[in-house]
C-alpha cells in the first residue's frame, strides 16, 4: 500500500471516509446523554419541596422587615422567602447527582468495551452546580440579591442556569451537535424561567398561583424540558444502536 | 520536497491497524471484542495486528479481569498518538497536492 498508484487521492479519501466511520462508532458507543437528562429533569422536579420549606406566612410587619429573607406581599398576605433550604437540596442533589452520571458513564463504557470522557462534564457541572447552589441559597447574605437583574426571588433559580452551562461541556465532551442544540435551547428556557428577559418580552406564566407556589411552573417547565430531551435522545440513541 | 507517499508509515498505513489506532485514539482505551467486531476481524487476525503495533511501540495492550471474564485492554501510548497524527497529515498534504496540481492543469 506504500507505492504511489495505491496511494491515490481516492484511496486517501476512503480511508478518511473509514476513519469517520470508525471514530462516529465509537462516539455512539460512548454517548449516553438520555440519562443526566432524566436524572437532572427528577432533581429539579423534586427540588419543588424544598422551595416550599422556604417559604412562610408571616404577619405583615414593617417594624421587623424581611426577618433574614425576602418578603412577597401577595393579596395583603405576606409569605417570608428563605433561600438556604433550597440551597442545601442544590449543593447536596448536584454532588450526588454529577456522581450518579459519573458511575453510569463509566459502567456503560466498561460494558461496551471502550473509554469513558466523562470528567470534564462532571466536574463542570459540579463546580458551577455548587457556585449557583450557594448563590441562589444565600444571595442575602453575600449581598448578590439586588445584583440579580430578576430581583431576589428569582435569584433562588439560578441552578437551573447551572445545568445549562454543564450541558455545553457535554455538548463538547460527546461531540455531538444534537447536544449543543439541546444546552443552547434549555440555557433560554432557564433564563426565561429565571425571569432574566421575560420583562422585557412581556412573557409571565399565569398560573395564579399563590406565592407559596410560585416558584413551581419554573420547575416544572423546566425540568420538563429535560426529561422530555431524555426521552427524545434516548430513542435516538436506541435507533442508533 | 519528498512525496507524502514517500513518507507513508508502512505499520501505521495498512488498512487494519490505521483502524485500530483510530478507534483507539477516539476511545482512548478499547477492549479486544469492541474492536472485533467494530473492525470485523478474526480473533487471530486482530492478535497479529496487535501484536505488529505493539511490537512497534505504538500501543500498549493490558490483560485483566472483571469477574471471571478475561478482558484485554488496548491503549495508545504518545508514539501511537504521533504515528496516527502523522499519517493523517500526509494524506491530507497527498489529497492537497493532487488538487493544486490539478488546478494548474485540469488536462
Amino acid at each position: 500500500m506504500t507505492d504511489e498508484s495505491a496511494l491515490s487521492p481516492d484511496i486517501a479519501r476512503q480511508v478518511f471516509s473509514a476513519t469517520e466511520h470508525l471514530t462516529q462508532r465509537v462516539r455512539q458507543a460512548q454517548r449516553g446523554t438520555w440519562f443526566p437528562l432524566v436524572l437532572l429533569g427528577l432533581v429539579v422536579v423534586a427540588a419543588a419541596p424544598f422551595y416550599r420549606l422556604g417559604r412562610q406566612v408571616v404577619t405583615c410587619d414593617p417594624a421587623l422587615g424581611a426577618r433574614g429573607g425576602v418578603e412577597i406581599i401577595h393579596k395583603g398576605t405576606c409569605v417570608q422567602v428563605i433561600g438556604w433550604p433550597a440551597g442545601v437540596y442544590w449543593i447536596s442533589a448536584f454532588v450526588l447527582t454529577y456522581a450518579a452520571i459519573a458511575v453510569f458513564y463509566v459502567h456503560r463504557a466498561r460494558s461496551r468495551g471502550v473509554g469513558a470522557r466523562i470528567l470534564p462534564y462532571v466536574g463542570a457541572g459540579v463546580a458551577v452546580g455548587l457556585v449557583f447552589g450557594v448563590l441562589s441559597g444565600w444571595a442575602q447574605q453575600l449581598n448578590l440579591a439586588a445584583m440579580s437583574p430578576t430581583g431576589p426571588v428569582a435569584v433562588g433559580l439560578v441552578p437551573l442556569i447551572s445545568i445549562s452551562l454543564a450541558l455545553f461541556v457535554l455538548a463538547r465532551v460527546e461531540r455531538s451537535w444534537a447536544v449543543l442544540a439541546f444546552a443552547i435551547g434549555y440555557l433560554v428556557v432557564t433564563l426565561l424561567a429565571c425571569g432574566i428577559g421575560t420583562r422585557n418580552l412581556g412573557l409571565t406564566i399565569n398560573a395564579d398561583l399563590s406565592p407559596m407556589w410560585s416558584f413551581f411552573p419554573a420547575l416544572a417547565v423546566t425540568g420538563g424540558v429535560l426529561l422530555l430531551g431524555g426521552a427524545g435522545f434516548a430513542l435516538a440513541e436506541r435507533r442508533h444502536a | 520536497m519528498t512525496h507524502p507517499a514517500n513518507e507513508i508509515d508502512d505499520v501505521v498505513h495498512q488498512r487494519v491497524r490505521l483502524g485500530i489506532l483510530t478507534v483507539a485514539h477516539e476511545a482512548r482505551r478499547v477492549e479486544f471484542g469492541f474492536l472485533r467486531t467494530t473492525l470485523d476481524l478474526t480473533v487471530g487476525n486482530l492478535s497479529q495486528h496487535l501484536t505488529v503495533l505493539e511490537k512497534a511501540g505504538l500501543i500498549e495492550i493490558e490483560k485483566g479481569y472483571e469477574g471471571r471474564r478475561g478482558r484485554t485492554w488496548i491503549h495508545l501510548t504518545a508514539a501511537g498518538k504521533k504515528a496516527l497524527r502523522d499519517e493523517i497529515a500526509r494524506l491530507k498534504e497527498l489529497i492537497r497536492q493532487v488538487e493544486a496540481s490539478q488546478e494548474k492543469d485540469p488536462t
